[in-house]
């Protein structure tokens, strides 16, 4: 095949063929499971495999699937995990009827976001506690460090002989 | 394969028909969608994803399988690869971290508007996706010969031979006064 200067140009010529065809054909139409199946196993007619041509070079999303179905036919009997068999099995009762499939919680990815979006709420809670507190610490601190005025003094402590005469010796 | 499985009894919903199905086609299912995904992906929630859409809505699915056309293998591998990729699409997980995805197909092409009229198969649909594999995806010619069941030398030839084409059309193109 072409050295690497030849594939830039022969990279360019198939762009620019590529730019003039969009538009000017028709996109085709997406094949069924079954018609790639057949493709992959070369059993469709020339002209029905040149239409999934078509649609695949259109599609490179889908090229490694069918290489793998052409594989998977000749490959050995791979046998299924106990879990995802029994699962399986469970989607259909003994009388025939599909039953719906409920992921079970646990096995239920638990997005880290809303982990994320919990912790930080908690956080948030306990820090304007405490930047609260600090605050409510920090005022009656300052207030009882200067010499308060009588009347705040009054509203920080209980007055002085509130409770006179009240002890167990008070004259009755 | 598709003669041990009794294809009649399955569309039923016999429930001894698709037991015996999980049991067999279980592993493949699981091989086709491990290759779908990534890490931190659960892989038998795929697979059972893969079953549900094959016994949804009376087994509809199941029931397009036609053994005349295909082999239940590799229609099952095409349909399990999908659905993973369907599923995964859907919960905007990663499938393809970016690093893998060719230079080529990240960049966009600059807008050009060619008028030119190109002949109607100017290039077979088999020449155009080999183009677009060596091209678009760059993929090696032993890859595409893999991806296409093909011998490598088909690939050359085919490769040679559109690429024959272009040129002889662009350089008549050019030569028009």
């Amino acid at each position: 095949m072409a050295g690497p200067v030849d594939r830039t140009a022969e990279a360019a010529l198939w762009r620019r063929w590529r730019s003039a065809a969009a538009g000017q054909m028709p996109e085709p139409a997406e094949p069924d499971a079954l018609t790639l199946a057949a493709w992959a196993e070369d059993r469709l007619s020339e002209a029905d495999a040149g239409g999934v041509e078509e649609w695949l070079a259109g599609h490179p999303e889908f090229w490694p699937d069918l290489a793998a179905a052409r594989q998977a036919a000749q490959a050995p009997y791979m046998p299924g995990t106990e879990k995802a068999i029994a699962q399986a099995s469970a989607l259909i009762a003994g009388g025939g009827e599909v039953l719906p499939f409920r992921r079970p919680a646990a096995a239920r990815p638990r997005s880290w976001r809303v982990a994320v979006a919990w912790a930080g709420m908690a956080a948030s809670l306990v820090v304007t506690s405490l930047v609260g507190f600090n605050l409510g610490m920090d005022t009656y601190n300052g207030i009882v460090a200067s010499a308060p005025a009588a009347g705040v003094q009054d509203l920080l402590d209980p007055p002085v002989g509130l409770f006179n005469g009240l002890e167990e010796d008070a004259t009755i | 394969m598709a003669q041990d499985t009794d294809l009649a009894a399955l569309s039923r919903g016999d429930k001894g028909a698709w037991d015996a199905f999980v049991r067999r086609y279980a592993g493949l299912v699981m091989s086709a969608v491990r290759a779908v995904a990534r890490d931190g992906v659960d892989v038998e929630d795929l697979v059972q994803e893969v079953f549900v859409r094959l016994c949804k809505d009376e087994f509809r699915l199941l029931k397009t399988y036609d053994p005349s056309r295909a082999g239940l293998s590799t229609w099952l591998t095409i349909v399990a690869r999908s659905t993973a990729r369907d599923v995964l699409r859907r919960r905007q997980l990663p499938v393809t971290p970016i690093e893998a995805v060719p230079e080529a197909q990240l960049a966009t092409a600059p807008v050009q508007t060619e008028r030119l009229r190109l002949p109607e198969g100017l290039l077979s649909p088999r020449q155009k996706l080999v183009l677009s594999m060596l091209y678009d995806r760059d993929m090696e010619v032993a890859e595409i010969a893999t991806a296409l069941g093909v011998d490598p030398q088909t690939v050359r030839s085919t490769h040679h031979k559109a690429m024959l084409k272009l040129r002889t059309h662009f350089a008549t193109e050019e030569n028009k006064p």
